[in-house]
């Protein structure tokens, strides 16, 4: 078995808020006395990654990930729990951690904005205190693996977004990370770009094996990054599953897109919803705990001349949505 | 290679690194060594006109044109750092330096130095000719530099290390500014960036010595225009002791911010 990369158990944190206070003499009274509410930021999150395996950590705003994270990368001390990355507990290794992992905040670049990505690697190296010849080596593959090799020397500033999410990913592994935690890493970018960084990751996972720690709003991320998928909402993991399971197990409905030969009003059908119908198109939606998708098939091809059919999963996105907003669509039947 | 080399080695790198990020726009360069070249114009006319030939507290206009290319060049030589601690601990972005291998301080510390130390030596560059060409040869002998230059360090640390305590105050008021304003005027004022000491009267001038701000612009400056290596050793020290004071103080506060983070969350 696997040896763990991040063990994580009952992990809890409390944060203390200070309440508004009301009205001139409050804002003075508060200056002095402030008053506090406690608020649960996490509720006792239990959550184990192996080493190489690539998981999504994902939840609404709010929900207490940048909290979790910065609990597993040492920032924070949590109010409870325990937590162990790569063997040691991050909040009281803080130091030594960080020279072990990676991190990569899609809103918050480390580059030097004035400077080729060049200048920020040579920097990187000696934060890092990287021996020079090893840096020099891994600095030209990554910049080889990473196609940058022609904009090294021009400045941020004149770089694309998805260039420069490439350079950031460079700046997070030139000191062979065994943990990267990567916060919206596809934040912005186009749809080419997004998927150029989304093969990189993979890329990188196969060949280093490093553990990756996702957070993403991108449905596609998590679909084709991760293998793994903790869903967290309101400080609680409401779900850890593999990305593939969570379409199957949550599934309750099924997508036809249909094409007709000729314009005609569709059947009810029991557990067939019309979600859209104009001319020869015609889309609807199967409820599949009401009536089983060969049934529904079969008594619209009866009453119907179709010239095209597809028949898809609705988007995880939505499946998503509905784990958040609380809606957990039925168990597996 | 030690460990502290290897640690010093770092703080050098992002000096470094800051140095060559502040030469980017050639324009900014440019725009703020003529609005130097100005201010130096209007104030040592001033000079010449309240003084003529004569001197008070043995400082004749010459020194003063001097005394002013030094005030001023330290002056519009400190990058306005300030602004960016607030806004990283405003935003909570102050965590994400949490997560290297830096202290977070120290970071800024070392880029703050490496941006000043090119806008200094362009202020200089610029200014010396001016003070030829108005003020005549440097009043100074060669002897006085390295004490000039230690007291331009320390000025710099010391400068650093009474904003950085401002703006860590964003941890718990989240609104810093005022404070950086109050401190600026001080500065122009107490801190001698126009008038040296030694023209304020008697009593003034014993309580401006306990305060921190003389120890910012005026000691540099005096250093340059007049060598006296008694009157030197006791700057330096008195420099350096509130160095001490603000880097034990910025780095207390911090740790209480940090403390503060735990709680509140930022």
């Amino acid at each position: 078995m696997p040896a763990l990369a991040l063990e994580v158990t009952g992990l809890r944190k409390v944060f203390q808020v200070a309440e508004p206070a009301r009205g001139f003499a409050g804002r003075v009274k508060a200056l002095f006395r402030p008053e506090y509410r406690d608020v649960e930021a996490v509720k006792g999150i239990d959550l184990a990654v192996e080493e190489g395996e690539l998981l999504a950590f994902i939840g609404p705003n709010g929900a207490g990930k940048s909290t979790t994270i910065k609990m597993l990368t040492g920032i924070l001390h949590p109010t409870a729990g325990q937590a162990r990355v790569l063997g040691v507990v991050p909040w009281e290794h803080r130091s030594e951690l960080s020279r072990r992992i990676g991190t990569v905040f899609g809103q918050r670049s480390q580059l030097w904005y004035h400077l080729p990505p060049r200048d920020t690697f040579e920097l990187l190296s000696h934060v890092y205190e990287i021996p020079r010849a090893d840096f020099r080596q891994r600095a030209a593959d990554l910049v080889g693996r990473f196609e940058i090799d022609e904009f090294y020397d021009t400045p941020v500033r004149k770089l694309s977004l998805g260039q420069r999410m490439r350079c950031e990913l460079v700046a997070s592994l030139l000191h062979r990370p065994r943990v990267l935690f990567l916060d919206e890493p596809t934040i912005g970018l186009d749809v080419l770009a997004r998927a150029r960084v989304r093969e990189l990751l993979l890329e990188l996972n196969r060949q280093e094996g490093i553990t990756t720690f996702l957070t993403s709003h991108e449905a596609d991320d998590i679909e084709q990054i991760c293998r793994r998928v903790a869903i967290v909402n309101r400080g609680e993991l409401v779900l850890d599953i593999p990305v593939n399971e969570l379409k199957h197990r949550f599934l309750q409905v099924k997508v036809i897109d249909l094409r007709l030969n000729e314009p005609c009003q569709p059947p009810a059908v029991e557990g067939v919803q019309v979600l859209k119908h104009k001319g020869h198109g015609l889309k609807l939606e199967v409820d599949t705990t009401r009536v089983p998708i060969d049934r529904a098939l079969a008594e619209l091809f009866r009453t119907l001349s179709v010239a095209d059919i597809v028949v898809s999963d609705p988007p995880l996105e939505e499946i998503i949505g509905a784990i958040y907003s609380g809606e957990m669509p039925g168990e597996p039947p | 290679m030690t460990a502290a080399l290897r640690g010093l080695g770092k703080y050098l790198a992002i000096a470094r690194i800051s140095a060559r990020s502040s030469t980017a726009y050639l324009g900014d360069m440019a725009g703020r060594t003529g609005f130097f070249v100005l201010i130096l114009f209007i104030l040592s006319s001033v000079w010449e006109k309240l003084l003529g030939t004569g001197t008070v507290e043995g400082l004749a206009q010459r020194d003063l044109v001097w005394y002013l290319v030094f005030t001023e060049s330290l002056m519009l030589a400190v990058p306005p750092f300030e602004g960016a601690i607030e806004d990283e601990i405003r935003s909570g972005s102050v965590a994400y330096l949490m997560v290297r291998p830096v202290s977070y301080l120290g970071h800024h510390f070392a880029t703050f130095l490496g941006e000043a130390a090119v806008r200094l030596g362009l202020n200089l560059l610029v200014g010396a000719p001016f003070g030829l060409l108005v003020g005549g040869p440097p009043p100074a002998p060669l002897a006085g530099v390295p004490w000039a230059l230690a007291a331009t360090v320390l000025g710099l640390a010391l400068h650093f290390h009474v904003l950085a305590c401002l703006a860590l105050i964003a941890f718990w008021l989240e609104e810093a500014r005022p404070f950086f304003w109050i401190y600026q005027k001080l500065l122009f004022t107490a801190g001698g960036l126009m008038i040296p000491m030694e023209f304020f009267p008697g009593w003034l001038r014993q309580l401006l010595d306990f305060l921190p701000f003389s120890s910012i612009l005026y000691a540099p400056a005096r250093l340059a225009v007049r060598h006296d290596p008694a009157f030197a050793s006791g700057l330096l020290l008195q420099q350096a002791a509130w160095v001490a004071v603000f880097v034990g103080l910025s780095h207390a506060i911090y740790r209480r911010a940090t403390a503060r983070l735990q709680i509140n969350g930022g």
